[in-house]
This record gives C-alpha cells, sequence and structure tokens, in this order.
C-alpha cells in the first residue's frame, strides 16, 4: 500500500496490477508518507478491458456528476468507475481506459474533494503561490511567505501566473486545498497541476493564506473589490465536486462566506507581466 | 408569465442571503449568481405562495415606486431566471 498525504489527509492505495502500483508511486512520490492512512483505496486496473474497450478518451478537467447511494458517492465515467465511502472510510476504482493514472488521478480529486468537504476544508481551482516576504529571497518563503490564490476558469491565467512568479514557490496552478486553523485558513499543495505544466508536479509547498485574487485579463492592472456575496460566489463557483452536490451547498455556501470574511477577495485586473505583484501585501 | 403566476425556487437551487445580496447557486448546471437587494428581496417573496403581482406590490410600496412599472420590471426579472432555471412557476 502506498499513502498519500495531502494537506494531513492521508490516504492508502492498493493499486493493481503492479505497473499500476509503481506508476502512482513514481507520480505522487512528493506527497508520499509512512504513516498509516486514515482512509482506504482499492485500485483495479483492467488492461484487456483497455485494449477492447472503445476509443473513448476523457479529457483531464471533465467533471463527471456524483451519484449518492446510501453512504456512498459513485463515479461512472467512460473509462473508470468507482464506489466512495465516506463512512467506512473507504473506496474501490475500476479503471478500464488506456490512461489509467490519468483516470485515477481523477478519482484521486474528487475523493480530496469529499475528504476536505468533510473535515470543513475545500479544495479549489486556484493556483496558489507561497511568496516569501518582501525584499527577501525565495528560499526564505517556508518561513516567513504568505499563499496567495489566484481563481478563474480554464483559460483565466493561473497558469500564466504562475510562470510570472519565478521568486515564488507555487503550491499548484489548478487545484489547492484549504484547512481552516486558528484564526486563519493554511493552504497546501497538490500534485493535480494542469497537462502542460506536469514538469512541476513535484513541487510542493504550503503556507498562511493572505489574499484570494479573481484573475481577469486586462490591459490595466489593479485590484477590484469584490462585496461578501461576490467574493462568495467566486469562491463557492471554483469548489468542484462538492458544488454539484445539493445536500452539500447549504453547508459549502456558509463554508465559502466565513472564508471570504476572514481572507481578502478581490478581482485582480492583470497583464502579462509581473506587475501585480506591486500590488499585493508581502 | 404574467402577474397571476407564481414563482418558486427550483429544487436544484440553493440559496443565502449575503450581506442583502442573494447568491444563488444551481447544483445541476454549476452555476452561482448573486442578486441585488431588490433582487435578493423578490427572490425571497418567490416562496411559492406570492404571485408575481403581490411581490410587485410590496416592493413598489417599499420603495415608493410606480407600480406599473414595478409589475414589468419583476416579469421581466422573474421570467429570466425561469429561463435560467432557477425559477419555476408555481401549478
Amino acid at each position: 500500500m502506498t499513502t498519500l498525504d495531502l494537506a494531513g489527509w492521508r490516504v492508502g492505495f492498493a493499486c493493481h496490477p503492479a505497473s499500476v502500483a509503481a506508476a502512482f508511486t513514481e507520480r505522487y512520490r512528493s506527497f508520499l508518507t509512512d504513516a498509516s492512512p486514515h482512509f482506504g483505496a482499492t485500485v483495479f486496473w483492467d488492461a484487456d478491458a483497455a485494449t477492447r474497450g472503445p476509443h473513448t478518451e476523457w479529457s483531464a478537467g471533465t467533471e463527471v456528476p456524483l451519484q449518492v447511494s446510501g453512504n456512498s458517492y459513485l463515479l461512472d465515467a467512460p473509462s473508470y468507475c468507482g464506489r466512495i465511502d465516506m463512512v467506512r472510510a473507504e473506496a474501490t476504482f475500476s479503471l478500464r481506459g488506456r490512461a489509467p493514472l490519468a483516470d485515477l488521478e481523477y478519482c484521486v480529486r474528487t475523493l480530496y474533494a469529499l475528504l476536505a468537504d468533510r473535515d470543513g476544508g475545500l479544495l479549489m481551482h486556484a493556483a496558489g503561490l507561497l511568496a516569501p516576504a518582501r525584499n527577501h529571497p525565495r528560499s526564505t518563503a517556508h518561513r516567513n511567505g504568505h499563499v496567495h490564490l489566484f481563481v478563474g476558469n480554464s483559460g483565466s491565467g493561473k497558469s500564466t501566473v504562475v510562470g510570472l512568479s519565478p521568486h515564488a514557490l507555487a503550491l499548484n496552478d489548478d487545484l489547492v486545498l484549504l484547512r481552516h486553523q486558528g484564526e486563519g485558513w493554511m493552504a497546501y499543495g497538490t500534485p493535480f497541476w494542469n497537462a502542460e505544466t506536469a514538469g512541476r508536479s513535484g513541487e510542493t509547498a504550503s503556507g498562511p493564506l493572505t489574499g484570494i485574487y479573481r484573475l481577469v485579463q486586462d490591459h490595466d492592472v489593479f485590484l477590484e473589490r469584490c462585496g461578501p456575496a461576490a467574493a462568495a460566489a467566486e469562491l463557492i463557483a471554483n469548489c468542484p465536486v462538492v458544488n454539484g452536490d445539493p445536500a452539500r451547498l447549504p453547508e459549502l455556501i456558509a463554508r465559502c462566506s466565513r472564508l471570504a470574511n476572514a481572507v481578502p477577495v478581490q478581482r485582480l485586473h492583470f497583464r502579462k507581466d509581473s506587475e501585480f505583484w506591486g500590488l499585493l501585501p508581502r | 408569465m404574467n402577474l397571476n403566476d407564481i414563482p418558486v425556487h427550483a429544487e436544484e437551487v440553493v440559496s443565502r442571503v449575503i450581506d442583502g445580496e442573494a447568491v444563488l447557486v444551481h447544483s445541476g448546471q454549476r452555476t452561482v449568481r448573486v442578486l441585488n437587494p431588490v433582487g435578493a428581496h423578490l427572490w425571497e417573496l418567490a416562496d411559492g405562495h406570492h404571485t408575481a403581482g403581490a411581490a410587485a406590490e410590496i416592493i413598489a410600496a417599499e420603495y415608493g415606486v410606480d407600480l406599473a412599472q414595478v409589475n414589468s420590471d419583476v416579469l421581466a426579472f422573474y421570467s429570466d431566471l425561469v429561463e435560467r432555471c432557477v425559477l419555476s412557476i408555481s401549478a
């Protein structure tokens, strides 16, 4: 069994066959732990089905609606299916596509969205950057840095912002985990990088969350305040999986409203240069 | 839609009023909308009991504006939300 630790949520994965287990370990090596897991997942890949099956490709980022059955969530996509039982803390994923690791990654993201939600956290579509204090080198970010989140739809510029910020440590350019701690929120990196930046998948960082910015591509660079309702709406819209479950929505709305009260949410109008960093607190 | 219709929140929509504005989340569409304070009030009046006309009378009285104009605005507002599947008309 290989145990993945994202933001303190530890899930043990037993992958079959061994080739998938080896690929899983390699893919997530920066996020593995020897500590005992809180949740168990069993993964099967039917290579024969992949060979004879339809040539259906399920593009990364496509979200499959979850079905609820008792205490379980059911996933059903052309190339994989699965059951996540939140009460028994166990999951089973069956993969039947030609790219089992890509399919499994979708299952892992879904599982972590549900785990975060269960414990008062959030999985958020956002690029996260841990910036060192002003006039301090990048190497000090782990000690004195603060995390800025950049949210927005696909194509809004999340990966661009990461590319424009070599002075900062990247948590991820697509999905970041948030946990409420003490008076504030902590942001944690994940391995769920966009395909075009998969080469950075070994990077990880975490830190206290300072600001959340909805990206708006513009000719001018400025910050625009969001009202409390608009701020909550921006956050809700960027919480995948959970924002499609009517049973979880009331608490999600309340949680996002609390997050927006605790951490400023603003629209960041930016262009393709690093000038926007001059507007952000550090 | 007419003033005798009774609007009601669609089943897939979860809402919450935050600082006078309403946040509407449609779980099926995964869309999120924000209504300004007047829209939020009209949203709360779309409770399956008030007709569109009754809602317009309440808004006209509260804001001291011409009822004929409010009737037109309320019908346009509710019709737009029905088109977006966040409101339905009570049978």
